[in-house]
């Protein structure tokens, strides 16, 4: 992809990032960002806003275990039109979360026009769970993946070429208060990106989760008075398939040939400061991509550039100065330039 | 099933270029099953603290790494 400026604006799932770590509202950050770069690579946590996606044209939708393969240099991203997706939801809860499931996916079909060509159940309950951190960060297990793999396969059969899978995630109830408190990571989070990781690792094919909540959850969710402003998207009606399928409607796909973004088009990644442990900022150390370290989107983690001993990192206050410093990098003025003192040269 | 693990791992004076092929490659050399997601979430001393979550499915099953910890 010659004479594009490509950035990847990555926010780690679960981790309590206080940009990005509640439902889409990173998406005012990604659309700044996507103002600037030609494409920018993102991901679900990064812009799913519950029944909302709100990501601009040029914000490239990829899970993170399809991410990881492409900053391995495993795999590249080729942009498609339109995807035909197949729904995949956990069995055993109540009519009213799979009839808020059917809704919102009869909505983002006459509204959205997104096309849809199955809805599935899986035969058993999956049985996933979110997992607590000593980090205080969200991870998940599942029990039965074998069942939510059977029925992804059953997807694809019918035509899927993308799968949006929700699943009911087992969470303390305490842990949504603080949450929706905004004193804690989303519950969610971790689980989510687990189950994504598992589809897309297992068939290839642009994945995203949402969760599928019991008639208590709902009712919990749309009765807990004011949340954090970062958490109302969900507060005003737990829809959370409408952002996944907007999102897939084009996701790129992976292949290993031929695509229309490489790694080694990648201009810079921006990530948290404390989020540094992951394989795309591993990856960008390795293939020499400037990683852009913001310091205000604090998390829970402590794997910062100084403590890995990293490499070609520019810290960022803030997305404001994130925003500049990419203007820089796309005019090819080095950020460095920008602030004072000058660095004086010495001859070695 | 999927399970979470925190795994120490020696860092071993590894510079972060090499740090993601250090990683992998000790998760092929000590882990049974499939490493869907992982992330360093500190460092204490030498040692890089990793979160991981893993799909096992037997003690026979070889061992893949895969992800970071984005969804």
């Amino acid at each position: 992809m010659a004479n594009q400026f490509v950035v990847a604006h990555i926010i780690p799932t679960g981790v309590g990032a206080d940009i990005g770590g509640y439902v889409g509202d990173a998406t005012p950050a990604t659309n700044m960002i996507a103002s600037i770069a030609d494409k920018v690579i993102s991901h679900p946590n990064v812009v799913n806003g519950v029944a909302l996606n709100l990501a601009g044209r040029n914000v490239l939708y990829v899970e993170g275990y399809s991410l990881d393969r492409f900053f391995k240099g495993e795999a590249e991203l080729k942009e498609v039109e339109k995807n035909k997706i197949g729904v995949v939801l956990d069995k055993g809860i109540e009519t009213e979360g799979y009839d808020l499931a059917v809704n919102t996916i009869n909505a983002l079909r006459t509204v959205g026009g997104v096309e849809i060509v199955c809805v599935l159940k899986t035969k058993e309950e999956t049985m996933t769970q979110a997992v607590k951190t000593k980090s205080n960060s969200f991870v998940g297990e599942i029990e039965h993946e074998q069942t939510l793999i059977e029925a992804c396969r059953e997807a694809i059969k019918q035509g899927a070429q993308a799968l949006a899978i929700s699943l009911n995630i087992k969470i303390d109830m305490k842990d949504l208060k603080a949450y929706f408190d905004g004193k804690g990571a989303n519950p969610y989070g971790g689980a989510e990106a687990v189950v994504s990781h598992l589809v897309s690792a297992t068939f290839g094919l642009p994945a995203a989760h949402a969760p599928l909540l019991s008639k208590y959850e709902i009712y919990r969710e749309t009765h807990s008075g004011t949340v954090d402003p970062r958490a109302a998207a969900e507060a005003i009606g737990p829809a959370y398939l409408g952002s996944v399928l907007r999102g897939l409607d084009r996701a790129p796909r992976l292949v290993t040939q031929g695509g229309d973004v490489r790694v080694d088009d990648v201009d810079a990644i921006i990530l948290p400061y404390t989020c540094m442990g992951g394989i795309p900022a591993l990856a960008a150390q390795k293939w020499g991509i400037p990683i852009i370290a913001v310091k205000e989107n604090t998390t829970v983690m402590k794997a910062t550039p100084d403590i890995l001993r990293m490499k070609n990192v520019v810290v960022a206050e803030n997305y404001w100065e994130t925003g500049g410093i990419l203007a820089a990098m796309k005019e090819g003025i080095d950020p460095l330039e920008l602030r004072r003192p000058v660095k004086k040269l010495t001859i070695a | 099933m999927v399970v979470s693990k925190r795994i120490k791992i020696p860092r071993d004076g590894v510079d972060s270029t090499q740090l993601l092929e250090h990683l992998l490659e000790y998760f092929s050399n000590t882990l049974t099953g499939e490493v869907l997601r992982f992330a360093i979430v500190e460092v204490i001393g030498e040692d890089l603290i990793v979160d991981a979550s893993i799909m096992v499915k037997d003690a026979r099953t070889k061992i893949k790494t895969g992800g970071g910890i984005h969804g």
